[in-house]
């Protein structure tokens, strides 16, 4: 009888935001990713890794980064990016300027080779002016 | 209404090239590209500080913290209504001040006689009703 289960990674690591992120500024988004291209690989999920490089000064209470998708279903025109796109992962930081390095996961993946990433700093400080990224990692099933 | 504009380094111009990917667009092209439509503002620039924004990106009005204009009106209403609270307490105080002083002597006066009790209520109740009044002891 065949067997479905969770299969290994197919893209690893692959890094949607860096220098965008640059002294993002409180309350600001950063600008729009490169496209991610999820249609050869049909994968399902999405798994993320945030590090957010040591900052100037200490994070509000209650910080956060939320991640937002853009998409171009008609491979051409992407959704808007704004607060109210949708969210790929909302994380938390503490109250501290010490860099953190963080593993949202959960994202369902649309089968498209146009999907962007922005993120909106929600820290109430600028992020460091450099080392800050958002990676991505993606999954799928196999049955054997 | 609030505007959405692309901060971008101090130095650069809209016909820099971004340090994004290879580097090989322009500010303006990721204007373009993030559906910018109120323009790009250079950090440090008069809108920047209005709106206190402490850094680059994709910013409104409301992005950052309190601006300087903001804090300014917040700490001057702070302050009228400290001094306000100061004052009144301080007339509330003298009043009430009045009052036990007033009290005392109207016992004062019932304890010798002077005052009939009919008398010293009526005195009693206009000072509750009247500015701080002065009664000569006997």
């Amino acid at each position: 009888m065949a067997t479905t289960s969770l299969k290994a990674y197919t893209v690893t690591g692959t890094t949607l935001l860096s220098t965008e992120l640059n002294s993002l500024a409180n309350g600001a988004l950063s600008s729009l990713s490169s496209a991610f291209d999820n249609s050869t690989n049909l994968n399902i999920w999405a798994d993320f890794e945030i590090v957010l490089a040591t900052q100037g000064s200490t994070r509000s209470a209650g910080a956060t980064c939320t991640l937002f998708v853009c998409v171009a279903r008609d491979g051409t025109n992407y959704s808007d990016l704004t607060v109210e796109a949708p969210i790929a992962f909302v994380q938390s930081f503490d109250a501290a300027t010490t860099a953190r390095r963080h593993p949202p996961a959960g994202l369902e993946l649309p089968p498209l080779a146009t999907i962007k990433f922005g993120l909106l700093n929600s820290t109430g400080q600028a992020l460091a002016s450099s080392g800050n990224t958002v990676k991505i990692w993606t999954r799928s099933l196999t049955t054997a | 209404m609030m505007s959405r504009r692309l901060v971008i380094p101090a130095g650069d111009t809209p016909t820099s090239f971004a340090p994004h990917g290879k580097g090989d667009r322009t500010w303006q092209e990721i204007a373009v590209e993030n559906n910018i439509e109120d323009g790009i503002e250079v950090f440090g620039s008069a809108w920047c500080v209005e709106n206190a924004i402490d850094g680059l990106g994709i910013c409104t009005e409301d992005s950052g913290q309190e601006s300087p204009a903001q804090i300014a009106a917040r700490v001057a209403a702070e302050a009228a209504a400290a001094l306000e609270a100061m004052v009144r307490s301080e007339k509330e105080a003298a009043v009430l001040a009045t009052a036990d002083r007033l009290d005392a002597l109207v016992a004062k006066l019932e304890t010798k006689a002077i005052l009939t009790k009919a008398d010293a209520d009526e005195v009693k109740g206009t000072a509750a009703i009247s500015d701080p009044v002065t009664v000569k002891e006997v």
